[in-house]
């Protein structure tokens, strides 16, 4: 069964669409405010501070106390802040979530007020002298200084992120979403509100709702906004492109930690426009998307070398990444078992069954995305930025075109381009009870 | 079976429980228009039972730490290999989860329901552990707690639960350690398996797009006749003071992390426990939320951010109240937030504040069952507690602001208080 594309969707200004996924299922609306830049490493900083100034308050409520409680009046509301990637582009996010009004024990029309704080939010900030006010510009400095750190925190994901830089350099794509500590001090108020004048005046708008409620009101409310602007959105860059490395990058990098991090970046030569696109997709889960994919089997469950071992497609940016947390000592043992099941792929040597294994797996994923209203959001963003118009059945229907010839010449796409250990011995830790 | 249907006047919904001649408990709770089924198999099991004995035996016996999580891992394997395998088969999504005080098996799946379903009921009644198996998981689970010894939040939590409980079982950790785990074999896995893994100690919940009819059929081919067996645990004598009031570590981050809080008693009547966690929610939102005093004074002082947040951290025989975040000072927010108290305790709460907080509670509860997978957990936990999945939105209509005042008077005793610090290594 081909669904049609159920969001709704019209252009309302220029550079500015609002699409609509009416669901009565979830009890919710849910509204999101989506700015897309190109990445630049100019801007980056910048780009990823303005969101967390704009969602803290407002003109109507000018502390984030004020807000907070008028978001408590409106049951428990929530409003939040986001930087993402995709390829050469980002997208700065505004979202608002609230239940839907026909639960509201005084019958407020929520949506609608949903609609009106994210205008205000993002159009009428608090300004001082015309400039955005300075004791929340610096908290948010401050908070987005103390987050660029603490990717640190996080072992696996920095292990990703870093081998990532290794393969892409200083293009767009590999730039760091919450941009560079460096930057951070020289932003005055002055600075800021140039930035955020910038962003308003040239990111191009995606707006979605998914829920419950009928979002007319809601579409008039921005239609008219945004059409008494005069704006002048940019073009979104291509998606990059990554040829294969002359010679595979060796990267080891100690920090004091009890597990090692392995990481091995590919390149594939697919993206998200390449005919090859499902093949890579299936190639992927079969090698290591799955619990039964060959990493899972072959290096955590016959040789019981770590706990996860995984495989992802990058199809924005082209690239394969495979991780695994591994004890120091056998880490190279570990890197020789993936490297081995990849050639495993290219030869075909992988059963019928691990292929429609595979491919139920992902099927089932892909129809699972319209069970939740963030699932929507995403899917339906993603396509959009991305200038397609399928809906997850239609991927699903691609997958199942997908012969084991394609799914062996996918994988003799990908090359190994970096290989990246984060390793260290770990003093033990100082418990000082006192 | 037995068949009840509870309903929500207040929402207009349903759902069906059944009993089954075993003892075991059976929630489904189909709802419209959804594509994916949402399964549970689960036992009121987890890492604080290390200690126990069955009906009849003289002693108590203490198991490995650990034992409960192992045990998780090893039930996917039978004579025939891999339960996953089972799953593959339909594109069913399987998983399995171990917490303090139960261990979950589930799956999510848009189509084949029926198959996969068969598949979650067959796995986990049939244990096979041989020597060789049981070997074999020590290098994954030891990678896997390696994981977690370098993963700062988790650390964190863990030097609290230490520093506040002195004999509690849920101050060790779920996955055990390298060491307590060597100890484990087919053997202890077998008996462990034999003492929690029955049927009357045991729910399975479904939520989403399946036939409850479909479901019921399924459940009684599937079911194996089982004699109930009767386990007992320790009284584990948990005094109102701490272990210490200071746990400090060190790893590699890049600003301080903290958790203090505060142990409690919980309450035996599972209503009145339920009503007690839902009158610290909204407390815990009022105090420190970002509609509070205290959050913006240590906001705007540079002391806290959004990371921080506050929890009722409850289950089966524990309730404590969690506070953490990162702070480049978290002895001043720890002090900071006990004067505060203290202060609140002389001066009384804001009843405007109460309406706001409580309001949100409201919301968020609505929210919780708003899709498949939280609402199968949902029915889980409540039927775990003794309770239905309507209650806490029905709790928390009624709760009054008398008893919030009172909670702040009883929920915070400097003698049940402590705090734990990870501190960047350089």
């Amino acid at each position: 069964m081909i669904c049609q594309n159920p969001m709704q969707r019209e252009e309302i200004a220029k550079g500015t669409a609002f699409g609509s996924i009416a669901d009565s299922r979830f009890k919710t609306n849910l509204l999101t405010l989506n700015l897309l830049l190109p990445l630049q490493r100019e801007t980056v900083t910048e780009n990823a501070l303005i969101p967390l100034v704009l969602e803290k308050c407002w003109e109507e409520a000018p502390t984030n106390r004020a807000f907070s409680r008028e978001l408590n009046r409106l049951y428990g509301a929530s409003v939040s802040a986001s930087v993402s990637k995709l390829g050469n582009a980002e997208t700065l996010t505004l979202s608002f979530s609230a239940i839907d009004s026909s639960y509201a024990l005084a019958g407020e029309n929520l949506l609608l007020e949903g609609a009106r704080i994210l205008l205000g939010l993002l159009l009428k900030p608090v300004l001082k002298d015309g400039m955005l006010e300075s004791e929340n510009l610096e908290l948010q400095k401050q908070y987005l200084s103390d987050s660029i750190q603490a990717e640190i925190n996080e072992k696996r994901s920095y292990a990703l992120g870093q081998t990532v830089k290794k393969m892409f350099g200083g293009a767009p794509c590999a730039l760091n979403r919450m941009g560079y500590l460096e930057d951070i001090p020289a932003i005055t108020p002055e600075k800021a509100t140039k930035a955020w004048r910038r962003i308003v005046d040239t990111a191009r708008i995606e707006i979605l709702h998914v829920g419950m409620g009928d979002p007319t009101e809601a579409k008039e409310l921005f239609r008219k906004a945004f059409s008494e602007m005069e704006r002048h959105p940019v073009t979104l860059p291509e998606l990059p492109e990554l040829s294969p490395f002359a010679e595979v990058a060796e990267v080891v990098e100690e920090k004091p930690v009890a597990q090692a991090k392995l990481c091995l970046g590919f390149t594939t030569g697919v993206n998200a426009y390449s005919p090859e696109l499902s093949a890579m997709r299936l190639m992927t889960a079969i090698y290591g998307g799955t619990a039964t994919s060959r990493l899972f089997t072959n290096v955590r469950e016959k040789q019981s070398l770590c706990y996860y071992c995984a495989a992802r497609f990058d199809r924005t940016r082209g690239i394969l990444l495979v991780d695994s947390g591994v004890d120091r000592e056998k880490a190279e043992q570990a890197k020789a078992a993936i490297l081995r099941e990849l050639e495993a792929m290219c030869n075909g040597e992988f059963t019928d069954e691990e292929m429609e294994f595979a491919r139920l797996s992902l099927e089932n994923s892909y129809r699972s995305v319209g069970d939740s209203a963030w699932g929507l959001d995403g899917f339906y963003l993603t396509q959009t930025v991305l200038g397609r118009n399928e809906t997850p059945e239609m991927q699903a229907e691609a997958l199942r075109q997908v012969t084991r010839e394609q799914v062996c010449e996918a994988a003799s796409r990908v090359k190994l381009a970096v290989s990246y250990l984060l390793a260290g011995g770990k003093e033990e830790s100082v418990c000082e009870e006192q | 079976m037995r068949r009840t249907v509870i309903r929500s006047e207040q929402l207009g919904e349903e759902y069906i429980r059944l009993e089954h001649e075993s003892g075991l408990r059976i929630l489904l709770y189909p709802m419209k228009g959804f594509r994916t089924a949402y399964a549970i198999f689960g036992t009121d099991y987890g890492s604080i039972d290390n200690e126990f004995r069955l009906e009849g035996e003289e002693s108590f016996q203490k198991v490995p730490d650990g034992i409960a999580h192992y045990l998780e891992h090893k039930l996917f394997e039978s004579e025939d290999g891999d339960a996953f395998t089972l799953f593959a088969k339909t594109g069913a999504d399987a998983n399995a989860f171990t917490a303090f005080d139960r261990t979950c098996y589930l799956f999510s799946c848009t189509e084949n329901f029926g198959e996969s379903f068969r598949a979650l009921l067959q796995f986990v009644q049939h244990p096979y552990f041989t020597p060789e198996t049981v070997q074999k998981e020590q290098g994954i689970i030891g990678q896997e707690i390696r994981m977690y010894d370098d993963n700062p939040g988790w650390q964190v939590m863990f030097g609290l639960l230490t520093a506040l409980y002195r004999n509690h079982p849920i101050r060790t950790d779920i996955a055990g350690t390298v060491e307590s785990i060597a100890q484990i074999d087919a053997g202890l896995l077998y008996r462990c398996y034999e003492a929690f893994y029955n049927l009357s100690n045991m729910a399975v919940t479904v939520a989403g797009n399946f036939d409850p009819d479909e479901a019921e059929r399924i459940l009684l081919e599937e079911l194996k006749p089982v004699k109930p067996v009767r386990v007992e645990r320790p009284q584990v004598e948990e005094p109102a003071e701490v272990a210490c009031h200071e746990v400090v570590k060190k790893l590699d981050i890049s600003e301080p992390l903290f958790y203090f809080g505060w142990k409690h008693t919980p309450l035996v009547d599972p209503a009145a426990e339920l009503r007690a966690q839902v009158v610290y929610n909204i407390l815990l939102d009022m105090l420190s939320g970002p509609t509070s005093d205290f959050y913006e004074e240590m906001n705007r002082a540079g002391l806290l951010n959004q990371t921080f947040g506050s929890e009722v951290f409850a289950g089966r025989s524990y309730r404590a109240l969690f506070f953490g975040g990162e702070s480049r000072d978290p002895h001043a927010v720890y002090k900071k937030f006990c004067r505060m108290v203290e202060e609140k305790q002389q001066t009384g709460l804001s009843e405007e504040d109460f309406i706001g907080c409580k309001n949100a509670l409201y919301g968020r509860a609505l929210k919780d069952i708003n899709d498949v997978e939280t609402t199968a957990n949902a029915l889980f936990s409540y039927e775990m507690m003794g309770l239905s999945l309507y209650d806490v939105t029905k709790t928390a209509a009624s709760v009054t602001f008398s008893e919030v005042e009172q909670a702040l008077r009883e929920g915070f005793r400097p003698e049940s208080g402590a705090i734990s610090i990870v501190l960047p290594i350089q």
